[in-house]
């Protein structure tokens, strides 16, 4: 990824300052490997996969009220583990929107008012 | 209050990034600007470049969160954060040993600490390149800007403690 597209993906989340999305996937390697090339197939990480499994979601809301969904159990991998690193991608996000805040608090009023 | 658009948010960023490219076409028009505040003939080269150094590298921390993190290890087990907007995904495939993930949470959190302390180091920045786009980059206006702002630039560069590396 070049640094313009990186930048572009991050600037994608200013427009929207709503809700926080947060989901956590897991499943076999095999499900998620295309056979002929190798490669992972990241297409298959949707709801609709049937492949992969929804071990748990976080929705923070703007007044920071938070909604969680998590897996009563998953075939693949430790539950606990599984809990452990959607707890910390819950807290990179929460970071950064507050990096994203704090960098753009005296820059919105300036470049919107012109 | 109006939203800023993404587009022209990534065109602030993307200026903050080129930033040596402008200085120096700035210096190829300019070679004898004054740039000091009182019309000093500035005598800020290496300050202005370590000032450019330390921008390239705030810009760099933010496109190593922007980017997510995606780890293989060799249990067999690939962990992937993804960001686009609002939204982050984690894929967890396979099923990665406890120092693997005590391994990936570090990364995660050191990308995060870069980000956070580059914080308003690159606000800065922003600020500053919202000026540079309205003037057209005109060679005066980034010297000068860049010149007033260099001590702060490098204060704020100071604070940074997270290691730049990959990620």
């Amino acid at each position: 990824m070049s640094l313009k597209e990186a930048l572009q993906k991050f600037t994608d989340g200013i427009v929207d300052l709503t809700n926080l999305e947060v989901t956590t996937y897991t499943g076999k390697l095999e499900q998620a490997v295309d056979a002929t090339t190798g490669q992972l197939n990241w297409d298959e990480f949707k709801p609709s996969s049937g492949k992969l499994v929804l071990a748990a979601a976080t929705l923070v809301r703007p007044n920071l009220n938070t909604v969680n969904f998590r897996a009563a159990e998953v075939e693949q991998g430790d539950l606990q583990t599984l809990l452990e690193l959607h707890t910390a991608a819950v807290e990179s996000a929460r970071n950064g929107r507050m990096a994203l805040l704090k960098m753009f608090a005296g820059l919105v009023p300036s470049i919107s008012g012109s | 209050m109006s939203q800023a658009q993404p587009d022209e948010l990534t065109d602030l960023l993307g200026a903050v990034a080129s930033l040596g490219e402008h200085v120096e076409r700035a210096r190829e028009v300019l070679p004898k600007a004054p740039l000091g505040p009182g019309g000093q003939p500035d005598g800020k080269g290496p300050l202005l470049s370590q000032a450019i150094a330390v921008a390239h590298g705030a810009v760099l921390r933010l496109a190593a969160f922007a980017q997510g993190h995606t780890r293989s290890f060799p249990s067999g087990a690939t962990l992937r954060l993804h960001r686009h907007g609002h939204r982050v995904l984690l894929e967890v495939l396979g099923s990665p040993a406890a120092g693997e993930v005590r391994a990936y949470l570090q990364e995660l959190a050191r990308i995060d600490r870069g980000l956070l302390e580059s914080a308003e180091l690159l606000g800065l920045l922003l600020g500053l390149s919202a000026q540079w786009v309205a003037a057209g980059f005109a060679p005066p206006v980034v010297l000068l800007t860049l010149s007033q702002s260099a001590p702060r630039i490098l204060e704020l560069g100071a604070g940074l403690t997270t290691e730049l590396s990959a990620g």
